[in-house]
């Protein structure tokens, strides 16, 4: 029989190394890049191409050993790439699970009123937001106000 | 200025945290996140209902100049979209 080197399996360790960017891209939302919005993306198309890739080497190590070698490691590699892209599949559903907003106001739209308690406690409504500012008294009344609602438990 | 179901005393400490100048106000029953139908049912921490992410810029005559929805808890609108849309009021 003819002795022949094997291959190695290079799809388990690439499969790897696109996991770890899946999970990068999700950690690159703390350094607030300006093209923030195509990361959910950029990570769910590196878990895709992970899970794939790890598709692929687990079938080499375990049906093609006469092929590639290095079967453990390949399963190990294999392994770690199924939980770093499957953690940023379940990351990209639940960060994107959020109600309709077509009932909110709309641009055009009148915006509702409200008086609520500020972090001291005195309360405020939207008409109070317009008046000119308490602080500089010569600055003019404000034109806008932006109005965010957000998750809070900071 | 932000709207969140945040008690008073959790908004100071973020305000002193963060540096914030403005306005942080506490909706703890989610009556104001209701009425501009941003509500999201059990999406806080421990299930509790909070304010779906949200922007709007208002003018003086109350109406919604801008607005942005976000589609993912992690990306919420830029301060230069923001900005050029104030520069847009006048």
């Amino acid at each position: 029989m003819l002795e022949v080197t094997k291959r190695s399996n290079r799809a388990a360790w690439l499969a790897l190394l696109l996991a770890v960017g899946a999970l990068a891209a999700n950690f690159a939302f703390f350094v607030n890049p300006p093209w923030q919005d195509a990361l959910p993306w950029l990570s769910l198309l590196l878990a895709i191409a992970a899970l794939a890739g790890l598709g692929i080497g687990l079938r080499r190590a375990l049906f093609q050993r006469k092929i590639y070698r290095g079967k453990v490691l390949s399963i190990v590699f294999a392994v770690l790439a199924l939980m770093f892209a499957g953690g940023s599949l379940f990351v990209f559903y639940h960060a994107r699970a959020l109600p309709n907003w077509t009932a909110a106001p709309q641009v055009g739209q009148q915006a509702p009123d409200f008086t609520l308690a500020d972090s001291n406690g005195k309360f405020v409504s939207l008409e109070d937001l317009f008046a000119p500012s308490p602080i500089d008294l010569s600055s003019p009344a404000p034109k806008a106000v932006l109005l965010i609602f957000y998750r809070g438990y900071w | 200025m932000a709207i969140s179901v945040d008690p008073p005393i959790a908004s100071r400490d973020l305000s002193k945290k963060a540096g914030y100048a403005f306005t942080i106000l506490s909706d703890p029953d989610a009556t104001v996140i209701r009425r501009y139908h941003l509500l999201h049912v059990g999406g806080g921490p421990d299930g509790q209902d909070i304010a779906r992410p949200a922007e709007f810029l208002i003018d003086r005559e109350k109406i919604v100049r801008w607005a942005n929805f976000a589609e993912d808890v992690r990306v919420r609108a830029r301060a230069d979209e923001m900005l050029s849309a104030a520069s847009q009021v006048h």
